[in-house]
């Protein structure tokens, strides 16, 4: 069974600045003793007493301002972070898309990125090696997949991590926002994909700014604000308080029909 | 599953230890990656390792053998093996510091065990300890009539070594213990050097000055020669030295000259140790760690 529980859970940062972050305050700082308060490590509570309970077939929307914590919460599901006080138990297959930027090796090239991705989320050499011509047609890179990461833009970077994601059946799927990047008609086919996956066997949480693509891929939401969850109910309720207005009110009943929010 | 507590526990870091030894395929592919990416778009690519490792033993060992007055033909095989067993060992060190800072943008974006990029590092070393392996070959081919002969000498005056023999085999289950131990090295000094950025510079001072003090270039007679009659503490100098009994497990059949047990005992011990370490290291800081990084 696919499932997130999330219990009074926080994440707080130490910051280590260039002084703090060496051993000279450790050793010395204890010598001196006086100074204690000052070689102490000032801490950023990013999650602050989080409790969250998801379960299959969920795709939920995180908003929030910047620096509200979507990101954390995102890494704090996936098990990278592992919350300071608190529990959270996770069930199911992980696979997070986060800043593309930093998370693929732009020298080598994007075959080598999507092997080293499948891997990660538990995959074998010769499962990845039979997804290759799926992904390639898939994300329509085509003979891009040969050359190094570097020469690729947002989008394709955006398209090969959607690729893999979406080829190797994960039933939890977290994405950042970033996704956005990507072209329209290759997000409608993306979509498609996505909320299939989600149907099948899995579970979305999906942090993002863009109202159009919450709508495509989320029923419910999260509204994240100062580490905290402010609000946690129906994607239509969630984003008219965030907003302060309601997004569907304007549109057309096929629309809403299509997102299903009539009623 | 992954159910993730907050605190410290035993199960939690076995756990992690256990799913990164499962995760072959994901380190051996990045381990081999770092490899083929280090000399990407250089003609002879890896095999660079095996060239910059022939010609310095080969100048090393000539210099050394015409200091020291010692034969050639044992004393350049003598160094050779030592040098690169000493560059893995080195790497296990430096390089295992930096596991954790130079894995910094998968640590935060992919979730993985950490043994996971230990064992990359062990792995990238012990590719590396291959190519280097061939100098050896080359290196035992060109000797192998020095090294074969029983009651052969590494320093005038020296110990009578008792030549290359079957026990060449024990030089597997010795490289074996060396990598274990290389993968302790990477857990516990990872996990330090990525909460106290000065031990990687640490580790480079010392190792500088541990090169010197462990018989690599020098062959360990000489102690017994100089000192043996005072029975003074320089004789202590190596067997003080945890690096030259890891050292000798490993090159003492390699270029058949005595073996030890006691080498070994040492090593088992430094083994046992230092994997308890590593796991209380990894108890108590292994989900710190994509905080620090």
């Amino acid at each position: 069974m696919v499932n997130i529980e999330v219990a009074n859970a926080s994440v707080d940062f130490p910051i280590f600045d260039a002084k703090t972050r060496s051993l000279k305050k450790a050793v010395l700082g204890k010598v001196g003793g006086k100074i204690g308060t000052e070689a102490r490590v000032p801490i950023i509570e990013a999650l602050h007493d989080i409790s969250l309970s998801l379960k299959e077939g969920d795709r939920v929307a995180l908003v929030g301002h910047n620096g509200a914590g979507k990101s954390t919460l995102l890494r704090l599901l996936s098990g990278i972070y592992e919350p300071t006080k608190g529990t959270a138990r996770i069930n199911g297959k992980i696979a997070p898309v986060f800043d593309l930027a930093v998370g693929m090796d732009p020298e080598i090239s994007g075959l080598e990125n999507i092997m080293i991705r499948g891997l990660f989320l538990g995959m074998t050499r010769k499962e990845m090696e039979d997804r290759v011509e799926d992904i390639s047609q898939f994300t329509e890179l085509g003979d891009y997949l040969h050359l190094p990461l570097r020469t690729y833009s947002t989008g394709m970077r955006v398209r090969l991590a959607l690729g893999v994601v979406t080829s190797i059946d994960p039933e939890i799927l977290l994405l950042d926002e970033g996704i956005g990047a990507v072209d329209a008609a290759f997000m409608a086919k993306a979509r498609d994909r996505l909320v299939d996956l989600v149907r099948r066997s899995g579970m979305l949480v999906f942090a993002s700014h863009s109202d159009d693509l919450l709508f495509e891929l989320c029923d419910t939401a999260i509204w994240m604000d100062e580490g905290r969850v402010k609000m946690h109910g129906s994607l239509r309720e969630v984003l008219t308080a965030y907003k302060g207005r309601d997004p569907f009110e304007h549109m057309s009943t096929e629309t809403l029909e299509r997102l299903g929010q009539t009623g | 599953m992954t159910v993730v507590h907050a605190g410290r526990n035993f199960p939690a870091a076995i756990s992690d230890i256990r799913r990164g030894f499962g995760q072959r395929e994901l380190w051996a592919y990045l381990g081999w990656q770092d490899i083929k990416q280090r000399y990407r778009r250089s003609v002879i690519g890896p095999l660079w390792i095996t060239l910059s490792m022939a010609v310095t033993a080969a100048g090393l060992g000539l210099l050394y053998s015409q200091l020291f007055e010692t034969p050639i033909g044992t004393f350049l095989p003598y160094l050779t093996v030592g040098f690169i067993v000493w560059n893995f060992m080195l790497g296990c060190m430096t390089d295992g510091s930096d596991t954790f800072i130079s894995n910094e943008g998968l640590i935060k974006h992919l979730p993985a065990p950490l043994t996971v990029y230990a064992l990359r590092t062990v792995w990238r070393l012990t590719l590396m300890f291959a190519h280097n392996m061939l100098v050896y070959f080359a290196v035992l081919a060109i000797f192998f009539s020095d090294l074969v002969r029983d009651g052969y000498i590494l320093s005038s005056g020296g110990a009578l070594q008792p030549g290359l023999d079957w026990t060449i085999i024990t030089a597997v289950p010795a490289f074996v213990l060396i990598a274990v131990n290389g993968t302790w090295v990477a857990l516990l000094f990872g996990i330090i050097s990525t909460r106290y950025r000065d031990i990687p510079q640490v580790v480079n001072a010392l190792t500088q000055l541990l090169f010197f003090v462990t018989p690599i270039v020098w062959p360990v007679d000489i102690l017994a020669q100089k000192f043996k009659e005072t029975g003074s503490w320089q004789m202590l100098v190596a067997e003080l030295n945890p690096l030259y009994h890891f050292i000798q497990i490993l090159r003492a059949p390699l270029i058949g000259s005595e073996q030890s047990w006691h080498h070994w005992v040492v090593v088992l011990g430094i083994t046992v140790v230092g994997w308890a370490l590593a796991l209380l290291a990894m108890r108590n800081y292994r989900a710190r760690v994509s905080y620090w990084v």
